[in-house]
């Protein structure tokens, strides 16, 4: 196996045996999906309109709520300083734990929107942009690598990096919810914005990572 | 520790290395030849661990050279040599057992070699879960160095005091 594959792994039963997070994660979709609807009133037409954004608002939160910690417990373990100086190039192991966090976060969420009762197409841009929200997410958790309480600054630090895919994922939702709309194309751009965050994000992340680490 | 290569030379020359615009350390040379240890002393501050983390590739030095000489040429010096930093490199909610397996396959050991480690420091009967950090600090370090003689890494750097080698 290869070392990306251990690392993977090891972060996945870390993640299992620690578990609150799939949890937390789980639970606070579910209160926003919720109480969208109740706290909005029940205008039908109001709800339909916003449902996309509110409903893609969601999983962007949900899926980045333990993200900001991405690094930080291996980095008070003295463990990201070894994986530093591993076989492994900084890039891969940001890459890694960046992957183990989607499917920790991005998959459990994937699979409980259509046990919402929610449209397919959610499902569809779940799949394709959660990605991109771990990955994103890692440049963030590795700039604030050494800030103590540092969850919102991560958020904010990011935020602006989100935007597309945030807007290519609403924007397919909306073409099935309120035609008309680009369904291929928002869908086609939403992947185009992952495969990007994919390549890209674990440089910046580990670039960052380095210079916490010198 | 395991010593793949008896011929081994740590060389360092020159070594100017700045910390936040200040030179810390300053034209430092000496050699370590395989089996010897140098003890590094000095105040807080000195540069102690600057170097080390020098060495382990973290920080880029101003000036000077350092080499493993007799090493694999294509792979980094920080790759070689092993850096026990302060922490342990041990995730509390795995197993000592499972954390040692993991540093040894990741850097490149065997298994049943970790296995033997594991038995010969008395750890491999350490608590499992939870207790990866909350077993004595005597478990936990063993655990560290025998991340050490799993993985094939000639070279150990651990920034402690000396007392806690033993």
């Amino acid at each position: 196996m290869s070392p990306f594959w251990m690392l993977v792994k090891r972060d996945l039963r870390i993640a299992v045996r620690e578990g609150a997070a799939i949890g937390t994660v789980l639970g606070f979709y579910l209160t926003v999906v919720a109480l969208m609807p109740l706290g909005l009133g029940p205008d039908s037409q109001l709800l339909s309109r916003i449902a996309p954004g509110v409903l893609w608002i969601g999983l962007l939160l949900a899926a980045q709520l333990s993200l900001g910690q991405l690094f930080e417990a291996d980095q008070d373990d003295g463990v990201l300083e070894v994986l530093a100086t591993g076989p492994l190039p900084l890039e891969l192991v940001a890459a890694a734990k960046s992957f183990a966090h989607w499917i920790t976060t991005g998959i459990p969420l994937t699979v409980m929107v259509p046990l919402l009762g929610v449209l397919p197409v959610l499902v569809a841009t779940a799949i394709i942009g959660t990605p991109a929200i771990s990955f994103i997410g890692s440049i963030g958790a590795a700039l604030t690598l050494k800030t103590r309480r540092s969850g919102v600054l991560t958020a904010l630090l990011v935020l602006p990096l989100y935007i597309p895919t945030l807007i290519f994922g609403i924007s397919a939702v909306t073409a099935v919810v309120a035609p008309p709309g680009n369904l291929g194309s928002s869908l086609l751009i939403l992947l185009a914005t992952t495969l990007a965050a994919l390549a890209l994000a674990p440089i910046a992340a580990a670039a960052a990572l380095r210079a916490h680490l010198g | 520790m395991s010593s793949p290569g008896a011929r081994l030379e740590l060389v360092v020359d020159d070594l100017t290395v700045e910390r936040g615009g200040r030179t810390v350390i300053s034209g430092l040379s000496f050699v370590v030849k395989a089996g010897e240890v140098l003890v590094l002393t000095g105040h807080n501050g000195a540069g102690k661990t600057t170097l080390l983390r020098t060495l382990a590739g973290f920080i880029a030095p101003v000036r000077g050279s350092l080499s493993l000489t007799g090493s694999d040429a294509d792979r980094a010096l920080g790759e070689q040599l092993h850096y026990v930093g302060h922490a342990n490199g041990i995730r509390s909610s795995l197993t000592v057992a499972e954390n040692a397996r993991f540093w040894a396959s990741f850097l490149g050991g065997s298994s049943t070699e970790t296995d033997a480690a594991l038995e010969r420091f008395g750890i491999d009967t350490c608590p499992p879960a939870k207790s990866g950090a909350s077993g004595s600090p005597a478990c936990c370090s063993p655990s560290a160095l025998s991340g050490c003689s799993t993985s094939r890494r000639p070279h150990s750097m651990p920034p402690r005091p000396r007392s806690s080698l033993a």
